[in-house]
C-alpha cells in the first residue's frame, strides 16, 4: 500500500468494500487505539478487546463516516463506546496497574518519575468512566474540546466542566508526589 | 459524575485557574495581582502545573499494539460473518460479501435519474430476503416518491440479478436535495 495516500482516499475505497484499504487504516490507527484503550481500561486483554471491536464497528459503519469529523477522532469515539462498555460491563476486580512502556533513556534515574507517572495513570483509572474519557481523549489523544464533545454527546460547556474538574481531581490526587 | 470543586477560601473558582494553566489563557489584571499573593491560588497553581507537566511526559509513553493486533482485525473484517450464501449444490456453494452487495445497491441507487448520490447498508436477511437501507442525495424539484419507487425498482433488480440474492424490504431515506 503506498503511503503516500491520505486517510480520505482509504476511506473512500474502504466505504467500496475494499478491504484492503481498510488494513491499511487499520495500520496507520492500531497503536492510538490500543493505548487509548490502554488509558480507558488499565488491562492489556481489556484494551485489545475493545480496540478490535472498535475497529470491527467501524468497518461496519463506514457508510455513516460524512467526513465532518477527522477518521482518527470517528475513530477515537466508537472505540471509546466500546471501552465504555466494557468498564461498565466489569465486575470490580484488583487490577494489575497498567504497564506503558517508556521512551529509551536513563532507566536508573528515572525510576521517581516512573513511578509518579504509573500513579497518574492509575489516578486517571479511578476517575469516573465519563470524565476518564472525556480527559483521555483530550489529553492523551489530542482531541479538540468541540471533538471530544461530539465523541461522548455532551454539550462544549459540559464537556469542558467534566474536563477542568477531572484535572483538579487528578491534582488533588497527585499531591502526595511533590 | 464528580461533584462541584471547592471554591478556594479567596473566593476563586479553581476551574478559571484550570483554564489558565492547560489552556494557556492568561488571567486579567486583577486576577494576576490577586494571584502572586494568594497562597490558596499560588498553591493550586502550582499543583495544576506539575500535573500538566505530568500528562505531557505520560503522553510520550509509547505502548504498541500487539504484534499481530492487524491481522485479528482484518480475520473479523474478512470472516464469513459477512459473507452471504446465494447457493449451495453439490459442486459447492457460492457467496458473496456484503460490502460487494452493499455496493452493488449503491450503483443500482445512483444510477436513477435525479438520484445524484446513495449510500446502501445491508440489514439483516429475513425471510422475504436482504433488507437494504439507501440514504439518498436527490435533485431539488422532482417527486420523491417517484424517485423512491424508482430506485427501489432498479436495487431490486441489480441485487437479484448480479448478487443472485433476492431483496425482502428496501428502506429509503432521503436526506438531502442538490441544486
Amino acid at each position: 500500500m503506498v503511503v503516500a495516500v491520505d486517510d480520505a482516499y482509504l476511506v473512500g475505497a474502504a466505504r467500496d468494500g475494499d478491504t484492503d484499504a481498510f488494513e491499511e487504516l487499520v495500520r496507520r490507527h492500531q497503536d492510538l487505539m490500543f493505548r487509548l484503550a490502554l488509558r480507558m481500561t488499565g488491562s492489556r486483554a481489556d484494551a485489545e478487546e475493545a480496540a478490535q471491536d472498535g475497529f470491527v464497528d467501524a468497518w461496519r459503519s463506514l457508510a455513516q463516516y460524512r467526513g465532518d469529523a477527522s477518521f482518527r477522532a470517528w475513530l477515537a469515539r466508537i472505540v471509546t463506546r466500546r471501552c465504555l462498555d466494557v468498564v461498565a460491563a466489569r465486575r470490580p476486580t484488583v487490577e494489575l496497574p497498567p504497564v506503558l512502556e517508556q521512551p529509551g533513556g536513563d532507566v536508573g534515574a528515572r525510576a521517581e518519575e516512573r513511578d509518579r507517572l504509573r500513579a497518574l495513570v492509575e489516578a486517571i483509572l479511578a476517575l469516573p468512566p465519563d470524565a476518564r474519557a472525556a480527559l483521555v481523549l483530550r489529553e492523551f489523544q489530542g482531541l479538540s474540546y468541540a471533538e471530544v464533545g461530539e465523541a461522548l454527546g455532551a454539550s462544549l460547556p459540559a464537556v469542558k466542566g467534566r474536563i477542568h474538574r477531572a484535572r483538579l481531581e487528578l491534582a488533588a490526587m497527585m499531591e502526595g508526589w511533590r | 459524575m464528580s461533584p462541584e470543586p471547592m471554591i478556594l477560601p479567596c473566593g476563586t473558582d479553581p476551574r478559571t485557574l484550570v483554564v489558565q494553566v492547560f489552556d494557556g489563557e492568561p488571567p486579567d489584571a486583577e486576577r494576576h495581582a490577586h494571584q502572586a499573593s494568594c497562597p490558596h491560588c499560588l498553591a493550586t497553581l502550582t499543583s495544576l502545573r506539575s500535573l500538566e507537566q505530568d500528562v505531557e511526559r505520560s503522553a510520550a509513553e509509547c505502548a504498541a499494539a500487539p504484534a499481530d493486533f492487524v491481522r485479528r482485525v482484518m480475520a473479523r473484517v474478512r470472516s464469513a460473518d459477512d459473507a452471504l450464501e446465494v447457493s449451495s449444490e453439490r459442486h459447492g456453494a457460492t457467496t458473496v460479501t456484503e460490502a460487494l452487495v452493499t455496493r452493488i445497491a449503491r450503483l443500482a441507487a445512483m444510477d436513477v435519474p435525479h438520484v445524484t448520490f446513495a449510500l446502501a447498508e445491508l440489514g439483516t436477511r429475513g425471510p422475504a430476503g436482504l433488507t437494504v437501507s439507501l440514504r439518498l442525495v436527490v435533485e431539488y424539484g422532482v417527486a420523491l416518491h417517484d424517485v423512491a419507487a424508482a430506485v427501489r425498482r432498479r436495487v431490486v433488480h441489480q441485487v437479484t440479478r448480479n448478487a443472485g440474492l433476492p431483496v425482502g424490504v428496501i428502506d429509503v431515506l432521503v436526506e438531502e436535495l442538490s441544486g
